[in-house]
């Protein structure tokens, strides 16, 4: 079902786009699909707000599915090793501080939206405000992104590290050290998160 | 286009709706208003007088037999044959005990409201559509619809006249009856504008809507000049010149009016062409102004520009400020050799068939649906541990220590 889903949207996907753009190409309007005059008319409001739900939606997805691999390996592991159950927590602790990431970049970026009103005193004002939609939809996107590849990856580690602690308990410890490897990555992208959201200024100064 | 549908059936209703009728009443009206109110000829009755007098009328509960022309108005009582005969003959001779309004407002929905349990009977060409004679009510409202093809207005009244003069000798035995004889509509109107004004002519400007030069395509309905909090239109088309290069793309187009000449100055660059100033010359005062847009004008190469109303040019300088402003403007400039049958290009409206909040919005859905699409994908992948499930054997059991 999948597949005949993902065909069938490929399908649909790749008959309307060419005749649309081949209806603009060929009257001679082909300037007028233009990628320049959608980011310009479009709200920055829009581009806000997908970044913060980028930021927190990405990270807890990327979290969920890191704990559910780790997880589940844990609880499986631990029918026959009960003495694992403890230990590797730590790995579903990391998982979940991609989320917490996630979480905090949202939060910051929900700050800085602010109302501005329409008719602009100055162009460098509307500058200013359009500027501050794409960087916060930029910010939102790297660190969703990231820490969705970050989650993945520390709870296939952590799934590993769960089997290999059951059938023998010396091995955990240097495992841990991929994982905070794997788990330094999302810290990264909180970092250049927060670090453009600096350049961020909303409303009508 | 639509809007000019649905303007039309508003005027008319609004006409319609301002419009009075003649009501004439007669019977046994109550004494008192047979002395006091016999015409009013010099104000029109409102609705809610109308209801006053009814009720004033009504208040002895007499049997009420409105009749109910199609059309009627005050021409039409005055109205006579080619011997002199009047044609309604019947109300003349009640003249003594009955009520004459000229002009009532709404007369046949005032009279519907103050009936009660009123009885509606239609004449048509094959007579009264029930008797009256065997109804208990107090109102009766007969509609005269017989009106037949070819007869004439007169011939028309004069057989209601008869019917209604048939019918009230039928009701002497109901007791008090009084007989209302108006219409819903008036059918004399006169359209109370279009008396012709002597004006000062004003010079047309001679050229009519298109202003086209060589190399330059333009319709106009006027242009005017506000300065100094003054109006001007540009009158008197004493014609143009232009002149372009094709090689550099530049075009300027000239037009000369009384009141001074304009220069408009379009250039081409990277596929478009662009309106970007126009040169306002002036002999008497002496006004040389360059004035510039107060939003960009541009088009692609093979198109006109035909987005607002009007599209003005001002002067940047804030002491003495002139703005020339187009109304209803369509132009096309072309850098080569035209003339006025040169047909213009598709015309550019400034709206795209995908505004851009229609593309966020798909966007975001896009985004929306591929998220969903993709958990169930997930979430059918899932698969659970069934390596130990075995629906025969015996479930494990794991003591916990008490």
């Amino acid at each position: 079902m999948r597949y005949f889903l993902s065909y069938l949207f490929v399908l649909l996907v790749g008959l309307a786009i060419p005749i649309f753009s081949l209806y603009y190409v060929l009257n001679g309007k082909g300037e007028q699909i233009s990628l320049g005059w959608f980011l310009e008319n479009t709200s920055p409001y829009m581009w806000g707000t997908l970044g913060i739900a980028f930021s927190v939606a990405l990270s807890v997805v990327g979290a969920a599915m890191g704990i559910h691999t780790t997880g589940v390996s844990i609880v499986g592991g631990g029918v026959k090793a009960p003495r694992i159950k403890t230990k590797n927590l730590i790995s579903v602790i990391f998982c979940e501080a991609v989320a917490i990431y996630g979480l905090i970049t949202a939060i910051v970026l929900s700050g800085m939206l602010e109302k501005y009103s329409e008719p602009f005193t100055s162009v460098s004002v509307k500058q200013q405000n359009w500027m501050a939609g794409y960087v916060m939809f930029g910010a939102g996107l790297a660190v969703g992104l990231v820490n969705l590849f970050c989650g993945i990856a520390v709870g296939i580690v952590g799934s590993g590290a769960a089997l290999a602690d059951a059938a023998n308990a010396a091995l955990f410890v240097k495992i841990l050290i991929v994982e905070i490897f794997g788990s330094a990555i999302g810290l990264f992208g909180l970092i250049v998160g927060i670090y453009m959201t600096s350049k961020v200024k909303m409303g009508n100064q | 286009m639509a809007f000019c549908r649905l303007l039309f059936p508003l005027l008319v209703l609004s006409v319609a709706s301002a419009s009075t009728v003649p009501v004439f009443l007669w019977g046994d009206l109550s004494s008192s208003s047979g002395n006091s109110l016999k015409s009013n000829p010099l104000s029109t009755v409102s609705a809610q007088g109308f209801s006053e007098i009814l009720n004033n009328e009504l208040k002895d509960d007499p049997y009420v037999i409105v009749f109910l022309e199609e059309t009627l108005s005050v021409e039409d009582f005055s109205r006579k044959n080619n011997e002199g005969d009047i044609s309604i003959p019947y109300l003349y001779d009640n003249l003594s005990d009955a009520l004459y309004l000229p002009s009532v407002e709404d007369a046949s929905r005032v009279l519907e409201e103050v009936a009660k349990g009123a009885v509606h009977i239609k004449l048509t060409q094959n007579g009264l559509s029930a008797a009256i004679e065997d109804k208990n009510n107090r109102f009766m409202f007969i509609a005269l619809k017989d009106a037949m093809e070819g007869e004439s207005r007169y011939d028309l009244l004069r057989r209601h006249s008869n019917f209604m003069e048939d019918q009230i000798s039928k009701l002497e035995k109901k007791g008090d009856v009084i007989a209302v004889y108006t219409a819903r509509n008036p059918s004399w109107t006169i359209p109370d504008t279009h008396s012709r004004v002597r004006r000062q002519a004003n010079s047309s400007v001679t050229n009519g809507p298109d202003y086209s030069l060589d190399g330059l395509r333009l319709y106009l309905t006027g242009v005017t000049l506000d300065h100094s909090n003054a109006s001007v239109t540009f009158t008197n088309y004493a014609g143009g010149s232009s002149e372009y290069n094709t090689t550099t793309g530049v075009l300027n187009g000239t037009l000369n009016f009384d009141q001074g000449s304009l220069t408009l100055n379009f250039h081409r660059a990277a596929g478009y062409w662009f309106f970007d100033t126009v040169h306002f010359v002036q002999t008497n005062p002496a006004v040389d102004e360059i004035l510039y847009a107060t939003d960009d004008l541009n088009a692609l190469l093979d198109f006109s520009y035909r987005c607002k109303q009007s599209v003005s040019f001002k002067s940047i300088n804030e002491t003495q400020e002139y703005k020339v402003s187009f109304i209803d403007i369509k132009v096309q400039p072309f850098f080569g050799p035209t003339n006025a049958s040169t047909p213009f290009g598709d015309s550019f409206n400034c709206v795209g068939f995908f505004s851009a909040p229609i593309w966020s919005g798909l966007f975001v859905v896009f985004i929306l649906l591929s998220i969903t699409f993709y958990g169930i994908m997930t979430m059918m992948d899932i698969k659970t541990m069934d390596r130990f499930d075995d629906p025969k054997g015996k479930t494990i059991t794991i003591n916990a220590g008490e």
